[in-house]
């Protein structure tokens, strides 16, 4: 395996929110909560920069010797929820990761640029200035670089050659899916932590380098809010999530929310920071999917070997604006706990079906949300007790979107050899032609009380744009109202992306913290 | 509509919870058991009859299968949001008064099962709700065992940790 960055000596810069040592008021140039993509990125700009940044993460430093690779602790551990979060009338389930590294350290690994016509029409259409194509191009270079960003040069496991060979078989395009792993050994279990150190997560790359460097890092410790004065952000309340009932102060000269989409805006709504136009939260996303499931004579083994490594963007154009209904198309690692809750029953029902597990494979659709007016996201809010929410409407767009790619899928896994599929759907069951998939899907109902859809990809809540009636951050990711205070993740975002979302968080939010760095010079 | 008859759930559950002494006392009903933080004393009989029907056919459930799978699904609870950790209670709470367990479903030959039955088709989104809920929670705390990998015929996870590692 890869070499442990995590040393002794440098978990000596990190604290627990618990720690009786700790005093209850901390000083730093620069204070960010979350360690994810964005964070852990512009972490270690920021300190590189000499500034000493203090990051603060709600979860855990779980590091390779910790996973345990059994999904339950995985899940139990690293994510919100227990990777069971909800959208509020429980119509879509959403994994976002809850530990050092955030999701980055439990992704799939699939590694996309940020398509240069999506960066174009936020130019156009809110105004974002300095992250065209060009700009972001050297960013994009280097995070490729330093995170050996490649297309997967090892054959694609079973479960990904159904999707290579449905659509060579259909005449759909289909290709290669560039990863961020390094010495991969084609274990397939990026979704519960990688054992081997291999995938250039945040946890191992740029978090450890900037702690390094001298950032001090506090971990299970939950940011309450931050204290708004005339001048700006005075300070972050925070405490132990394992709670001592005693309040951590973090001072700071600036102030960076990096807690992930839904949670950048649940911290800054619990703050009650200005937000005159009511921009706060609007326009999550959430890339939206549906799942097909199917069921092959031959043995497919879909929990082995990289879990993602062919995509179709052949239901993709390169004008989102113009054509609503589009959705990407990839794969989903069949993880045991994963797969039992896709299949619909209980009992002996469901026990006969999933004993198929060997036998089946997993296509997913990605819908791309946020181009049109028909797909304007979901609100990231609080809840009665100050927790973050998110409402994601169940719009004629997402349901009919949603029939479109469940249709799309059951025509490549029957293509590809498939004897049975069932859309993952509360009223679906296994069919055994395409005929009948087609009749069964035409007819299912797809509101939220019977659609089952899922999201990995949170974007969005605080968009950027240079008008502030529209946007809640500036260009640079300032916000608009407070002076100290940026915003620096893929809450960021204007629209969704049709990609995997890392990449783009960690090229755009390389090239503002590095702006950021300058101005606080 | 669907919205309010979460809000009347909630409400429900809230009220008998607050208001009447005797719904109180079922609140409070039982004691603390060991290796749990959610489900008390009281809860267990529900629960693993839920369990049963949930993993009926997943082989033979041992009582230290039950435990676990109980204690997962008490583990999970407590880390989910706090909304639903309500709402479970709120059930849990219907099951302890005899007449509103049977409006919920639990009677027949095999209450459990004929309470997941009429929640799963349930024309009420909350009912349908707490069994996508009830079912998640006890899925996911057996089939991520070996237990529950045999009968997927999962061979585990294709890698041994290292005994000692460089910390």
């Amino acid at each position: 395996m890869n070499p442990e960055p995590w040393t002794p000596a440098l978990r000596r810069n990190v604290s627990r929110g618990d720690d009786p040592d700790l005093p209850g008021e901390l000083s730093a140039d620069v204070v960010i909560v979350g360690s994810g993509a964005g964070g852990g990125t512009a972490a270690e700009i920021l300190q590189k920069a000499g500034l000493q940044v203090l990051l603060v993460e709600e979860g855990d430093l779980r590091t390779a010797a910790d996973f345990s690779l059994r999904e339950e602790e995985a899940y139990e551990t690293m994510f919100q929820e227990v990777a069971g979060r909800k959208t509020t009338d429980t119509g879509i389930n959403i994994f976002q990761g809850k530990t050092v590294g955030g999701s980055t350290t439990v992704n799939w690994t699939s590694s996309f640029r940020t398509p240069s016509y999506v960066l174009r029409y936020w130019q156009e259409r809110f105004g974002v200035s300095g992250l065209g194509a060009e700009e972001l191009g050297p960013w994009f270079e280097a995070v490729e670089k330093r995170l050996h960003i490649q297309p997967w040069a090892i054959p694609p496991n079973m479960n990904n050659q159904i999707l290579l060979k449905g659509a060579r078989a259909t005449g759909v395009s289909s290709a290669i899916i560039p990863r961020n792993v390094h010495r991969c050994q084609n274990l397939g279990l990026c979704g519960v932590g990688c054992p081997a150190n291999a995938k250039q997560s945040m946890l191992i790359t740029s978090i450890p380098a900037a702690v390094a460097a001298g950032t001090k890092m506090l971990v299970r410790t939950r940011a309450d809010s931050l204290v708004h004065a005339r001048k700006g952000i005075r300070e972050l309340r925070c405490r132990s999530v394992d709670d001592t009932g005693r309040i951590l102060r973090l001072r700071a000269r600036h102030f960076v929310v990096a807690a992930g989409g839904i949670g950048s805006a649940a911290l800054m709504l619990r703050s009650g920071l200005p937000d005159p136009h009511d921009r706060m939260g609007r326009r999550t996303f959430l890339h939206p999917s549906v799942i097909s499931v199917a069921d092959f004579p031959e043995a497919v083994a879909g929990y082995y070997g990289a879990p993602q490594s062919v995509y179709s963007d052949h239901y993709m154009s390169r004008v989102p604006w113009e054509k609503p209904r589009e959705f990407k198309l990839e794969t989903v690692p069949v993880y045991p706990l994963l797969y039992v809750a896709l299949v619909n029953g209980i009992g002996e029902e469901h026990v006969r079906e999933i004993r198929r597990f060997p036998n089946t494979g997993l296509m997913i659709a990605l819908l791309r949300d946020g181009f049109h007016s028909e797909s304007e996201g979901g609100l990231a809010g609080l809840d009665d007790e100050g927790g973050p929410v998110m409402a994601y409407p169940y719009t004629e767009w997402l349901q009919e979107t949603s029939r479109d790619a469940l249709l799309a899928m059951a025509r490549l896994q029957f293509a590809a050899g498939a004897k049975r599929i069932m859309p993952v759907h509360r009223d679906a069951v296994f069919v055994g032609s395409l005929a009948a998939a087609e009749k069964q899907i035409g007819s299912l109902t797809m509101d939220e009380g019977h659609n089952r859809m899922f999201s990995a990809h949170v974007m969005g809540g605080c968009g950027m744009g240079e008008d502030p009636r529209k946007s809640v951050v500036n260009s640079q990711g300032r916000h608009h109202q407070v002076e100290n205070l940026s915003v620096l993740d893929g809450s960021v975002f204007p629209t969704s992306l049709g990609v995997n979302p890392q990449v783009s968080i960690y090229a755009v939010i390389s090239a503002l913290a590095d702006r950021l760095a300058r101005d606080l010079g | 509509m669907e919205r309010r008859e979460l809000i009347r759930w909630t409400l429900l559950g809230g009220a008998l919870a607050s208001a009447t002494p005797v719904f109180q006392a079922c609140t409070d009903a039982g004691r603390e058991v060991e290796g749990l933080v959610f489900f008390r004393s009281t809860d267990l009989p529900f629960v693993e009859s839920l369990v049963r029907v949930v993993l009926q056919g997943a082989g033979e459930l041992s009582p230290s299968i039950i435990r676990n799978v109980i204690r997962g699904f008490d583990r999970k609870i407590m880390l989910a949001s706090g909304e639903k950790r309500a709402d479970l209670r709120s059930l849990l709470v219907l099951l302890q008064i005899p007449v509103l367990r049977w409006s919920m479903g639990w009677h027949g030959a095999d209450p459990a099962a004929n309470l997941l039955t009429d929640c799963r088709y349930s024309r009420l989104l909350l009912k349908r709700q707490a069994y996508a809920g009830l079912r998640e929670g006890i899925l996911t705390s057996f089939y991520g065992s070996p237990a529950g990998w045999q009968v997927l015929g999962y061979p585990g996870p294709p890698w041994a940790q290292p005994e000692v590692q460089s910390r």
